[in-house]
């Protein structure tokens, strides 16, 4: 009768060592190494998207970041295909930096969407100082420290198809940090993006959102401070 | 081949009647019911409620109260919050709180509907309806509303309870 010898258990044991190892790195999401260094136009791009809008509504020209894990919850006219953008947007964002986590959860939930009558969104948004953003509107209560607590994101539930999309896109990559508009006609930042066709983070969305979320990028942080942080880690050319 | 039919008839029978009876009350006889019972508006918005209730029983005979509140169609759609407690009742002066059991919401277009249930004590429901004045205050996603009982308000859940 056959036996199993000695080397044949030691091999059959390695080949599932091999295999939990390649079953666990493909679950776990693909994160994007940071560059040696980036070029003073990058470091220009993510430092003119991350601070200083007229977005900011305690009117401070610094750092807005998550730094706690965010929890995305969805209230109204919801579709499958909202749901779909979100995740997208999110699988996008967890590919390029491996903190703050970013899931669905309705538990405590920090980042909501909400997806209602445009006429009703003023109502919603109810703070004067917010009424400004009206369309497609976005307001982000920050703490002092300069630490994004909580997003909310009215999306007009008349919005459809390819404009809805976009709106999400837009509106949610603004909430990840991203505050300012860009020149890039292919970027979700793009100013008037509902109409762009962008499928994707654009590459320079992508430097800044890396470079954003290096730990330390603190929040609060002026565009000097960050400038520095970023040189003295050897990361601009 | 039959056999296989008729249990998938069976399996589907038995999912649309999970559908049917798995509303959001409690399980039980519903033994009376507060209906209609529209919240006068102690502020602008334009949102309206009603403070509905019912009462089951259950195999035992034991009796439990909900309070349904229902956000009506075609207003703004409040999204009335699940995680805290969101209800809260002033009866002379008393503040009683609620978190929701359960929300259920039906939207299309302008039509919206939500209805929150909120699990309530006879004693509790006694005292509001016993009260001089009552003022609620429903916490939302976004903002809080405000209602107050009038007199039709207590006349119908007085009736509620007394029947």
């Amino acid at each position: 009768m056959f036996k199993f010898g000695p080397g044949y258990r030691s091999s059959l044991i390695l080949s599932l060592c091999v295999l939990l190892v390649f079953i666990a790195l493909a679950r776990a999401p693909y994160v994007t190494p940071l560059k040696k260094n980036y070029t003073p136009q990058e470091v220009r791009h993510f430092l003119h998207t991350s601070i200083g809008t007229g977005w900011d509504l305690y009117g401070r020209e610094r750092i807005i970041k998550w730094t706690g894990d965010i929890r995305i919850r969805c209230y109204g006219e919801v579709e499958a295909a909202d749901v779909k953008t979100i995740n997208y947007i999110a699988y996008q964002f967890k590919r390029l930096t491996k903190r703050p986590g970013i899931a669905m959860n309705d538990e405590n939930a920090n980042m909501k969407f909400f997806f209602i009558p445009e006429e009703q969104i003023t109502f919603h948004l109810g703070d004067k100082h917010e009424r400004e953003f009206e369309y497609g509107a976005i307001c982000k209560p920050i703490d002092k420290n300069g630490v994004l607590v909580e997003a909310k994101i009215f999306i007009p539930a008349e919005a459809r198809g390819e404009r809805r999309d976009m709106l999400i896109k837009h509106e949610m990559a603004h909430c990840l940090g991203l505050m300012n508009h860009n020149k890039y006609p292919g970027s979700y930042l793009y100013q008037g993006s509902e109409h762009s066709q962008a499928r994707a983070f654009h590459a320079m969305d992508k430097v800044a959102l890396q470079l954003l979320y290096i730990p330390a990028v603190k929040p609060n942080m002026s565009w000097q401070q960050a400038e520095e942080v970023l040189r003295t880690k050897g990361l601009i050319k | 081949m039959h056999k296989r039919k008729r249990i998938n008839i069976w399996v589907w029978l038995a999912l649309l009647s999970m559908l049917c009876l798995g509303d959001s009350s409690r399980a039980g006889e519903r033994v009376r019911e507060l209906k209609g019972n529209k919240l006068q508006d102690c502020s602008t918005d334009p949102a309206s409620f009603s403070l509905n209730a019912e009462k089951r029983l259950d195999q035992a005979g034991l009796a439990s109260y909900t309070l349904i509140l229902e956000n009506y169609v075609g207003d703004i759609w409040v999204f009335v919050r699940d995680d805290i407690e969101s209800l809260v009742i002033t009866a002379d002066g008393e503040e009683l709180r609620f978190k929701p059991r359960d929300i259920l919401c039906y939207r299309k277009q302008r039509y919206a509907k939500e209805l929150t249930y909120y699990d309530i004590g006879e004693e509790t429901l006694k005292k509001i309806a016993a009260a001089k004045r009552v003022d609620i205050e429903i916490v939302c996603v976004n903002f809080t509303l405000k209602r107050c009982f009038n007199k039709g308000n207590f006349k119908k859940l007085r009736e509620f309870i007394t029947k």
